[in-house]
């Protein structure tokens, strides 16, 4: 049988390797989303992120690429 | 020390502020942990960002180290994208009681995060799904400083104008140029 989304996100979250100290989402706009989706959504999410760090990929935060200035300016 | 994050910016007249800018004041106020940002190929209906700090052991006798990993959908606007990581940043400084780390407590987040706001069902997990909410609102004065917003203020300057130039999302920076927000916004920060 499949794990529900809850279980794939507490799988992930309480892997032997790691110890969890606080976790907190954003949820999606869905307007039917459950805790079963976004459990599993997160739970996809922060496992491709875990596997990015584990792999030695650097921290990617987005970035505007615009000249910084005043509002006046 | 969100308080004394959120100081850092506020007397910054230079839009945008980018989030690597915020991630740098974190660790210059003393955040000696990693902080790795990871852009995920995420359905947004379903998960918009995520944040999870954990201990992490590379060997068995390996000083545990202290990890924080942030993670936001790339299917979303770069506006929505900042307003995003800026929330999950704001986490690193949650309070103990503020924490979601027990089995129980995330299978409760994510039922309080897409049930009713209003609920019976008091408890530490309550406060812990409020803070999860408030957090998006403790993150926009970090995008839009407050002395960027005296300047649109005082210049009458259109939100849609502001909104391009801090590369956020109008609605809110609409929200944030309303006259209820300078209210709101002191009662943010108590006791952070």
């Amino acid at each position: 049988m499949s794990e529900s989304g809850k279980q794939q996100l507490h799988s992930l979250l309480f892997a032997k390797e790691t110890e969890l100290k606080n976790v907190k989402l954003f949820p999606g706009t869905g307007r039917e989303l459950s805790a079963e989706t976004l459990g599993a959504a997160a739970s996809m999410a922060l496992g491709d992120a875990m596997k990015a760090w584990e792999e030695g990929h650097p921290s990617t935060a987005p970035k505007t690429n615009m000249e910084r200035r005043s509002l006046m300016g | 020390m969100l308080q004394k994050l959120v100081e850092q910016f506020a007397d910054n007249t230079n839009l945008p502020v980018e989030i690597d800018d915020i991630v740098e004041a974190i660790k210059a106020l003393g955040w000696q942990d990693e902080v790795f940002l990871f852009a995920a190929d995420t359905d947004p209906t379903r998960v918009r960002g995520a944040f999870r700090q954990f201990t992490y052991r590379k060997g068995v006798y390996a000083e545990p180290q202290l990890v924080t990993h942030i993670v936001y959908s790339q299917n979303v606007s770069l506006a929505w994208q900042r307003v995003i990581c800026a929330k999950e940043l704001v986490h690193i400084y949650d309070s103990l009681a503020a924490k979601t780390d027990t089995e129980e407590e995330v299978s409760q987040l994510l039922d309080r995060l897409v049930g009713p706001l209003s609920s019976e069902d008091y408890g530490l997990v309550d406060l812990q799904a409020a803070k999860d909410r408030l957090a998006l609102y403790q993150a926009l004065p970090l995008l839009l400083p407050k002395a960027s917003l005296e300047v649109a203020r005082a210049n009458s300057i259109a939100a849609e104008v502001v909104a391009e130039r801090a590369c956020m999302p109008v609605e809110l920076v609409n929200l944030v140029m309303s006259d209820d927000w300078q209210d709101l916004n002191g009662a943010l920060f108590v006791d952070c």
